[in-house]
């Protein structure tokens, strides 16, 4: 099933938004079913940059077409899916402390909707000393991409139509 | 016990460090990409005649090496901190090369493709994860905007900010040292590879790909079906080796006879600018007692004593130039094949010849000038000693500097007679100016020998791998030094299987002659021609395999004639060699009468019966 998401800002191609918090649930995982996905919780500081930078890393010549990023921005609709999301969290990462307070972005591949990466709101609060990088920013959010790409057992193409030309490097 | 432990984990450091990967590394690949294995570093390294020999630089270690043997100190943090960012380097080339070859022609890939990206992409930002500056820097609100304004992807982008991080730490080495990189500095040190295909007959520089200008040469596979040697081609082979004696034996007389005319010519040369220098040194003497015995002339006295190191100094360096000609002399010809010393000290006479005497002319004009000297009398104590010592020391300057120039003359008539000599011998392993420099930043991952492009080559014939590194571009420059960090010989032969022929005699035996009737044969051997057809194979780990043992398998095809009626019957069977061919053993089935029989043979080059034996080909293997 293809459903379209509303674009946050109409030059960010893949920074797409939900339809209110009434169907924020069923509406996350359509979309994390049908994209390689960043799911980004929250406001953040220098968020119009990093966004940009994101929606760029969706867009670049070696990106994946399916490639998006969903922004929760409001507390209702992140209230409506954090139960959801929390739960997907342990199931994915049994071994980790998940302190749904301290999630800033989970990345999520589509063939089994299951989370492949966390980004953290203040990483030393994690336990996990492998975490203490992922705070919210460009290089996290491709390894984020990576991540979820690498776990992805088959897709479909589909055209991208911002997809750029190659340039030869 | 802690103790014990420490030092144990010293030991393990210590040890680490000292079998460290060597700069760098040889693999062989057949042309056919069926094969790829590395050559060991020691011991003999073998490959097949037309295989690919790679050469695998380890680019981030051997700039370290560049900058410690231009004198940064091995302890300076900046050298680990370059070599990681090599190391980045490394995997960047990677991705690079996977960008070009994947989406260069198409924008939809197998997901495969970007499964690949991801975990190289990955491999190279995990990396730098572990780097807090690195990692700091990338993260920083200036380097999120600069990638937001930047058109490259975003891996691309990180991969040109290591490269600026990285030419940003040459650069500020290099200007610690005080060398400008973007010209030639006599400081500058250079990065260069050559390979020189070696055999009896000398050598020659051969191409090796990203390193050198040298053409390609023609086209030669050595094909894995061989003939044995005509008898036209062993006369031709006989011939080339007696012309090659000959030249040999001319070579040697004329190298005998130019000795003489060199050694008359050097003779007639030195005596003469000897004379000039007793003479200087006696006025010296003289002026110099006769200025001292006046306290007038005294200070005259302190001009010349003021000189008198100098002209010391020009005695020893004449002295020096005198006997290394001589050194020239006793091993010419071979001295103008070796470093130039004798042409650097010539160098150093003159320079410290015109300097001295400068020195002096300048010191008795100083010495003239001094009012206060002056004062005393209205004239110049001591002046006219001063003179006489000058007229000497112009006059063994000008016939030292005749004899230079004579025996530059004498060089020179010497090298240009012998240079087509000199030109094979030089290169069978000399740098020349078509082995590329390379100064750091610039040095290329890898480089490979096609051994089916380097021309004529046979089995056992050698290539040597040499890295050098160079300050500075000319021999001639005082700072000029080269350092080998390389040097590899490896060994070209026939290993892959492949098939020879080659005719020999055995002596077959019919083994079950009691119960054929037409075995007519009351010895138990028959001397036999028999042609065979082997497969054979070489060895990458044994000389002494390839060499000696050498072993085959195959088909024969012999005539024996066990009903002993004069007319051959014809037999066919499996034999095997050994010892390059020279003895045989195998089964084999005779047509003729229905029998079996074994046989031995010995390929050796004799004659019996009448029968000539074609066996001689095991000694012209070479094909």
């Amino acid at each position: 099933m293809e459903t379209s998401f509303p674009l946050i800002l109409p030059d960010l191609t893949r920074l797409h938004q939900l339809n209110g918090a009434e169907n924020a649930l069923e509406e996350l995982k359509i979309f994390i079913k049908q994209y390689i996905s960043l799911v980004i919780l929250g406001g953040f500081e220098n968020s119009t940059l990093l966004l940009s930078n994101g929606n760029k890393l969706c867009i670049e010549a070696t990106a994946h077409p399916k490639q998006r990023i969903l922004w929760l921005k409001s507390f209702e609709e992140i209230s409506a899916v954090r139960p959801f999301l929390e739960q997907v969290l342990k199931e994915s990462f049994p071994d980790k402390e998940i302190y749904m307070d301290n999630i800033r972005a989970i990345s999520f591949e589509p063939t089994t909707q299951k989370p492949t990466y966390i980004i953290y709101i203040d990483p030393s609060l994690s336990p996990d000393p492998k975490d203490k990088r992922k705070r919210i920013s460009t290089f996290q959010m491709q390894l984020a991409f990576n991540a979820a790409i690498l776990k992805t057992i088959s897709t479909d193409s589909t055209d991208n139509p911002n997809h750029q030309p190659t340039p030869f490097i | 016990m802690r103790t014990f432990f420490l030092l144990f984990i010293f030991c393990l450091c210590f040890c680490g460090g000292l079998i460290a990967q060597p700069l760098i590394i040889l693999t062989e690949e057949s042309t056919s990409g069926k094969y790829q294995g590395n050559l060991p570093e020691s011991g003999p390294a073998i490959v097949d005649i037309n295989s690919i020999i790679k050469i695998k630089v380890d680019v981030a270690r051997l700039e370290e090496e560049m900058f410690r043997f231009q004198g940064i100190k091995a302890t300076d943090s900046r050298l680990g901190r370059l070599r990681k960012l090599n190391e980045l380097t490394s995997l960047k080339n990677k991705i690079i090369r996977f960008i070009n070859t994947q989406f260069a022609n198409s924008n939809t890939q197998p997901f495969a493709v970007y499964q690949e990206l991801a975990a190289l992409s990955t491999e190279l930002l995990e990396e730098i994860e572990l780097d807090d500056e690195m990692f700091n820097e990338l993260t920083s609100p200036e380097v999120e905007q600069a990638f937001n304004q930047s058109k490259d992807s975003y891996i691309i982008f990180v991969i040109r900010y290591l490269e600026g991080k990285t030419q940003a730490l040459r650069n500020a080495l290099l200007a610690d040292l005080g060398v400008d990189g973007q010209v030639d500095s006599s400081l500058m040190i250079y990065f260069r590879v050559g390979a020189f295909l070696k055999n009896r007959s000398g050598g020659r520089p051969i191409h090796v790909e990203n390193f050198d200008t040298y053409a390609p040469e023609e086209y030669i596979e050595v094909s894995r079906f061989a003939n044995p040697l005509s008898e036209d081609e062993k006369d031709a082979l006989n011939l080339n080796k007696r012309l090659h004696d000959s030249l040999q034996t001319s070579t040697n007389t004329l190298s005998e006879h130019m000795k003489s005319v060199f050694a008359s010519k050097f003779n007639a040369v030195f005596p003469k600018s000897d004379e000039s220098r007793l003479n200087l040194r006696k006025t010296f003497n003289n002026s110099l007692t006769k200025l001292n015995s006046d306290a007038t002339t005294k200070p005259a006295a302190g001009v010349l004593l003021d000189n008198e190191l100098n002209i010391e100094r020009v005695g020893r360096t004449y002295q020096v130039v005198k006997n290394s000609f001589e050194e020239f002399q006793r091993v010419f010809p071979n001295g103008l094949f070796r470093e130039n010393t004798l042409e650097n000290t010539l160098n150093e006479l003159e320079s410290l010849l015109n300097l001295a005497y400068r020195k002096y002319v300048e010191d008795v004009s100083l010495y003239q000038q001094n009012v206060n000297i002056r004062s005393f009398t209205g004239t110049t104590p001591g002046l006219l000693e001063l003179r006489q010592v000058d007229t000497a020391y112009s006059n063994y300057i000008r016939i030292t500097n005749e004899v230079i120039s004579g025996i530059r003359t004498i060089f020179g008539e010497v090298q240009q007679f012998i240079t087509p000599f000199r030109k094979t011998y030089v290169q069978n392993e000399e740098l020349t100016e078509a082995i590329r420099r390379f100064t750091v930043g610039e040095i290329p991952e890898s480089g490979f020998i096609e051994l089916k492009y380097i021309g004529e080559r046979k089995m056992g014939d050698e290539i040597l791998i040499k890295a050098v590194l160079e300050r500075g571009r000319s021999r001639g420059n005082r700072n000029f030094e080269q350092k080998e960090i390389f040097r590899r010989y490896v060994t070209i032969t026939r290993i892959a299987a492949h098939f020879r022929m080659s005719g020999s005699l055995v002596l077959a035996n019919p083994y079950n002659r009691e119960s054929n009737s037409a075995i007519t044969l009351s010895n138990q051997f028959q001397f036999a021609p028999t042609y065979g057809v082997m497969m054979k194979w070489g060895s990458r780990k044994s000389k002494f395999y390839n060499e000696v043992v050498s072993l085959g398998v195959g088909l024969s095809f012999s005539s024996p004639d066990f009903n002993l009626d004069g007319t051959p019957e014809f037999g066919t069977g499996f034999m095997m060699t050994a010892f390059r061919d020279i003895m045989s053993v195998g089964w084999g089935w005779n047509f003729g009468v229905d029998a079996p029989y074994g046989f031995v043979g010995f390929n050796i080059p004799f004659t019996i019966g009448g029968l000539p034996s074609t066996s001689t080909s095991a000694g012209f293997f070479d094909n």
